[in-house]
C-alpha cells in the first residue's frame, strides 16, 4: 500500500486566474525517496505545502490527499518540513534549544524530551555543536540542524523544499548523504524538491517533474532522464547521464560515473584541444604579498598572496570553506584593510582612492547574498538609485542592460520576491550600471540551477569580451571548469597554483569536474561529445 | 559550584550578595571577604588575579580613605585636617565599606562564572516557559540583525553607493539600510512562524527541555545551606548582629544567638571553598589509584 496518495489535485491561489497546480496525481511508496523537479514558479512549493496541513496555503483546492501510511490524520510530528533558507527555519538561539523545540511541543514527559534531544543530537553528530549559538554555525551546519530539529519530532514523511539552495556543493552533498541515511536506516518516506539535483538523481526511487502546475514526469530515474533530456532541466542531469544521452546509446542509462566511463571505453576519442597561451595585457588589479588577520594570534585568513588580474580574463579561485576566498575578494574591493602587502588598482594603491572613487568605473563586488544589494521596494527603484550619471540618461541605460539580461519583466517586483537566479541577474545589472572595470563575484552559483549557471557563464563571457576583468571565488568545480579562463587554488589563505583550466584540473586529483572523471582532462560533457565526433548545440 | 544544580547555585550567590550588602557588621563583612577571596582564588587564573587585584586594591584604598576625609562623625579624633577631625569611627566605617564593596564584587564575579546566561534562562524557562522562548527567539534575532545590517552596508559600499563618507551620506545610508532590514526581517519571520507551526507549536502544552537534574549531591548540599541561611536570617532579624559605628564602635553582645549567626555565616561564606576542596581531594585520591 502506498504511504501517500495524491489524486487529481488542483489548486488556485485567491485572486489568481491560472491554477498553481493542475490535476496532479502520484503516490509515494513507504520508505522511498522521490525527487520533485521543476523550474521556479512551476508549483513545487505549493505542492509540498499542501501535503503539510499546518502550512497549507489558502485557496481553492480540489482532488484528494490520502495518508494511507498513517493511522489517522497527520499530526505536526508526522510530517516534517524543511525549508530553503535555514536562517528562517531556525527558531531559537541555541543548538540544543532548536533540537528540543519539536519534542517540547509533542506532549512527551520530561524524561522523554530529554532522551529525544540526546538521541537526535547523537544521531546527527551534533554533540560538538550542542551548546553553540546558532549564529556561529556555517550554512551547511545550520541546514543540518534544521533537518535534525525536524527529525526530532519523529516524522514518517519528510518534505524538503530546495534544502540545499543556500549551500555550497560540498555541504549539499553532505546534506544528501544524511538524508539518504535517514531514509535507509529509519525508513522515512522522503519527497525532495531540488533544482540542483545531479548529486541525488541516481539515488532517487522516483522522479516527478512539474511544468506550469502540471505533472509531466512520474517515472524511475532512467526513464525520467529520457523525458527530461528534452526540457530546460536537462543541464542539471548527472554528467554520465548527459553523456549517455548525447551519445545516443541504447539500453538502460548509466547508474554511476563508472558506468559512464564504460561507455567511453569502446570509443575513439579525438585529443582535447590544448589552450594557446595568450599574451596578456597589463594587469588591472595587482596584489603583492597580501596578508590579512581577523584577530591577533590567529592564523592568517589571507597569507602572502601575490596575484595579477588581467583585463578580458575570467579568473576562478577555488577552495574549500574558510580557505580565505571571500576575505581575498573583500581585500580586493577595499572593504578590509590589509595587514601587510598592497593591493593596487590601475597602478595606484587602494588606500589612495578616497571617498568612494575606487568604485567609479573601478571595482565592484557581487556579495554572496546578492539580495543584500537591494534596499528599495522595487527592482527598478534600486536600479535607478545605482545609476551614476544624469537622471534623464538613466532610463535608457537601465532599459538596455535589463533587456540584455531579460529582467525587464521584473522591474516592478519586490527584490525579496525574486528567485535565486533572478536576484543574481538583477544584482549583476545593478553592478554593471556602475560600469566597473573589475568585477568580483563571491560564490555566484550558489542557489542557481543548471539553466541559471549557463546564463551566468554567458554573461561573464560577454563581460570579458568587453575587456572587463572578472574574478570569481567558488566551490563549484563544474562552473569553474566550464566558465574560467584561468583557475587558482586557495588553501589556508595561501595561493597554491594558478593555471589555465585544462592543465589546472589535469594536475588535480580531487578537485576535478565530473566530465574530467569520465575522460581525463575533459572539462565539460559537451567537450567529450565533440571529441567523440558528435555535433553539440550551444 | 558549577557542579551544583543551577537553582541551588543561583540561590546561594544571591543570598551571599544580599546578606553581605545588608548585614552591616564587621565580623560578617570580614567573613564574606575572606570566604569570597578563598573562592576567588580557585576560579581565577594567575593573570585574572593580577588584573582583579589591580582593580580591587586601589578601589578599597579609595573607599577607606574617602570616608574619614568627608565624614567627621564619631567620638575619637585621630588627628585634625584643615581644622576638621578625622575620627577612628569614620575610618573603621570606611574600611568596612571597602571590604563590603570588594566582597560584593567578588561574589558577583563568582555568580557570573557559575550561573551563566544559559543556566539563568533554564531556571526561568521552567517557571515562565513562553517568556523564555520569546527571549531565546529574540536572542537569535539580535545577532542575525547585526550580521544582516553589516552585509547590506558592505554590499552598498562595494558598488560605491553611499560611501563618500560624508555625514549626509552616512545618514542616508543608515536610513535605507534599516528600511531594507525591516523588510528582510519580516520576510524571515514568516519563515520562522511556518517552522514553529510545522513543528507543533501551540498544539499542546509545552514540556521544557530540562538540561539539568536535581541530584542526590544537590540535596545533600542543600540541607546545610538552608540550615545556615535560616540561622543567619534569624540572628540578623532579631537584631543580634546589629553593629553601630557612630558615635562609638559598639559590637552587639556576644549572645548565643549572635555567636550562632557568626558561625553560620562563616560556614556559608566558606561553602564554595569546602566544596572545591572536597572535589579536589576526591580527584587526588582517584588519581593516586589509577
Amino acid at each position: 500500500m502506498a504511504f501517500l496518495t495524491v489524486e487529481a489535485l488542483s489548486f488556485t491561489y485567491p485572486n489568481k486566474s491560472a491554477p498553481a497546480l493542475k490535476n496532479v496525481g502520484f503516490t509515494l511508496e513507504p520508505g522511498s525517496l522521490t525527487l520533485l523537479l521543476g523550474a521556479t514558479g512551476s508549483g513545487k512549493s505549493t505542492l509540498l505545502r499542501l501535503l503539510k496541513p499546518e502550512l497549507a496555503p489558502f485557496g481553492k483546492q480540489s482532488g484528494r490527499i490520502r495518508y494511507d501510511g498513517l493511522p489517522g490524520d497527520p499530526t505536526p510530528g508526522d510530517v516534517g518540513f524543511v525549508q530553503q533558507d535555514p536562517n528562517a527555519g531556525i527558531v531559537t538561539d541555541k543548538v540544543y534549544a532548536e533540537l528540543a523545540f519539536a519534542p517540547e511541543n509533542a506532549g512527551l514527559t520530561k524524561n522523554e524530551v530529554r532522551l529525544r534531544v540526546g538521541e537526535t543530537a547523537s544521531y546527527f553528530g551534533l554533540r560538538a555543536l550542542f551548546d553553540r549559538n546558532v549564529e556561529s554555525l556555517s550554512g551547511g551546519e545550520k541546514q543540518l540542524l534544521s533537518l535534525a530539529a525536524v527529525a526530532a519530532a519523529d516524522p514518517k514523511l519528510l518534505l524538503l523544499d530546495e534544502p540545499t539552495a543556500m549551500l555550497d556543493p560540498i555541504a549539499a552533498e553532505r546534506f544528501f548523504d544524511t538524508l539518504q541515511r535517514l531514509r535507509r536506516e529509519l525508513g522515512l518516506t522522503v519527497l525532495l524538491a531540488e533544482h540542483r539535483f545531479a548529486g541525488i538523481f541516481q539515488r532517487a526511487d522516483r522522479v516527478l517533474a512539474l511544468e506550469n502546475g502540471a505533472l509531466t514526469v512520474n517515472d524511475d530515474p532512467a526513464e525520467a532522464a529520457k523525458k527530461l533530456g528534452k526540457t530546460a532541466l536537462a543541464g542539471g542531469l548527472p554528467a554520465e547521464t548527459r553523456l549517455w544521452m548525447g551519445l545516443g546509446e541504447p539500453g538502460p542509462g548509466p547508474r554511476s560515473l563508472s558506468d559512464g566511463k564504460a561507455l567511453l571505453q569502446s570509443r575513439e576519442t579525438a585529443p582535447l584541444p590544448q589552450p594557446t597561451p595568450e599574451k596578456a595585457a597589463a594587469p588591472l588589479l595587482t596584489a603583492k604579498a597580501l596578508t590579512f588577520y581577523y584577530a591577533k594570534n590567529t592564523p592568517p585568513a589571507v597569507d602572502d598572496v601575490t596575484l595579477d588580474i588581467f583585463p578580458g580574463r575570467h579568473l576562478c579561485i577555488l577552495g574549500e570553506n574558510g580557505a580565505g576566498k571571500s576575505t581575498l575578494l573583500k581585500l580586493f574591493a577595499g572593504l578590509l584593510p590589509p595587514f601587510s602587502g598592497k593591493v593596487r588598482f590601475r597602478d595606484k594603491d587602494l588606500k589612495t582612492y578616497k571617498r568612494g572613487s575606487l568604485y567609479v568605473n573601478g571595482v565592484a563586488l557581487l556579495p554572496q547574498d546578492p539580495g543584500a544589494l537591494f534596499l528599495k521596494d522595487s527592482v527598478k527603484a534600486d536600479l535607478l538609485d545605482a545609476f551614476p550619471g544624469k537622471k534623464d540618461e538613466a532610463g535608457a541605460a537601465i532599459a538596455a542592460l535589463s533587456d540584455r539580461f531579460g529582467i525587464t519583466r521584473l522591474w516592478d517586483a519586490h527584490p525579496l520576491d525574486l528567485s535565486g537566479g533572478e536576484k543574481q541577474k538583477c544584482a549583476l545589472v545593478k553592478l554593471l550600471l556602475r560600469s566597473p572595470a573589475v568585477l568580483l563575484l563571491d560564490e555566484p552559483t550558489k542557489g542557481l540551477d543548471a539553466d541559471g549557471k549557463r546564463t551566468l557563464r554567458e554573461t561573464v563571457g560577454s563581460l570579458t569580451a568587453q575587456g572587463k576583468a572578472v574574478v570569481t571565488v567558488t566551490h563549484d568545480v563544474e562552473f569553474a571548469a566550464d566558465a574560467a579562463d584561468e583557475c587558482a587554488f586557495l588553501f589556508r589563505g595561501q595561493l597554491l597554483t594558478r593555471d589555465a583550466p585544462r592543465p589546472f584540473f589535469a594536475k588535480n586529483r580531487f578537485y576535478v569536474p565530473a566530465a574530467g572523471r569520465l575522460l581525463p582532462g575533459a572539462l565539460t560533457v559537451e567537450e567529450i561529445l565533440t571529441a567523440c565526433g558528435k555535433e553539440v548545440a550551444g | 559550584m558549577t557542579i551544583l544544580h543551577p537553582a541551588l547555585s543561583f540561590t546561594y550567590y544571591i543570598a551571599m550578595i544580599l546578606l553581605t550588602c545588608f548585614v552591616r557588621n564587621p565580623v560578617v563583612t570580614l567573613s564574606a571577604l575572606v570566604g569570597g577571596l578563598c573562592h576567588w582564588a580557585f576560579f581565577t587564573t594567575a593573570k585574572e588575579k593580577r588584573e582583579d587585584l589591580g582593580f580591587y586594591l586601589p578601589l578599597a584604598a579609595l573607599v577607606t580613605l574617602a570616608n574619614p576625609v568627608f565624614s567627621h562623625n564619631g567620638k575619637t579624633p585621630l588627628f585634625f585636617l584643615n581644622g576638621n577631625a578625622v575620627t577612628k569611627e569614620a575610618f573603621v566605617f570606611g574600611a568596612c565599606s571597602a571590604a563590603l564593596v570588594v566582597a560584593v564584587l567578588i561574589w558577583s564575579k563568582g555568580y557570573s562564572k557559575t550561573v551563566t546566561s544559559d543556566k539563568f534562562l533554564y531556571l526561568f524557562g521552567s517557571v515562565l516557559p513562553k517568556t523564555a522562548l520569546i527571549l531565546s527567539v529574540a536572542l537569535r534575532y539580535l545577532p542575525m540583525l547585526r550580521t544582516e545590517a553589516h552585509k547590506l552596508k558592505d554590499a552598498q559600499k562595494s558598488v560605491g553607493l553611499y560611501s563618500k563618507g560624508s555625514l549626509t551620506d552616512n545618514f542616508l545610508s543608515s536610513c535605507k539600510i534599516y528600511y531594507a532590514l525591516a523588510g528582510r526581517t519580516l520576510e524571515n519571520a514568516v519563515g520562522t512562524a511556518d517552522s514553529m507551526r510545522g513543528r507543533g507549536w501551540g498544539q499542546r502544552g509545552r514540556v521544557p527541555f530540562a538540561r539539568y537534574r536535581f541530584r542526590k549531591r544537590d540535596a545533600v548540599a542543600a540541607v546545610p545551606l538552608a540550615l545556615c541561611l535560616s540561622l543567619v536570617l534569624a540572628a540578623a532579624g532579631s537584631g543580634a548582629l546589629t553593629f553601630s559605628f557612630y558615635p562609638g564602635l559598639t559590637l552587639p553582645p556576644l549572645s548565643p544567638l549572635a555567636l550562632t549567626g557568626y558561625a553560620a555565616f562563616g560556614l556559608l561564606a566558606m561553602f564554595p571553598t569546602i566544596l572545591q576542596t572536597e572535589v579536589d581531594l576526591r580527584w587526588r585520591f582517584l588519581q593516586s589509584r589509577l
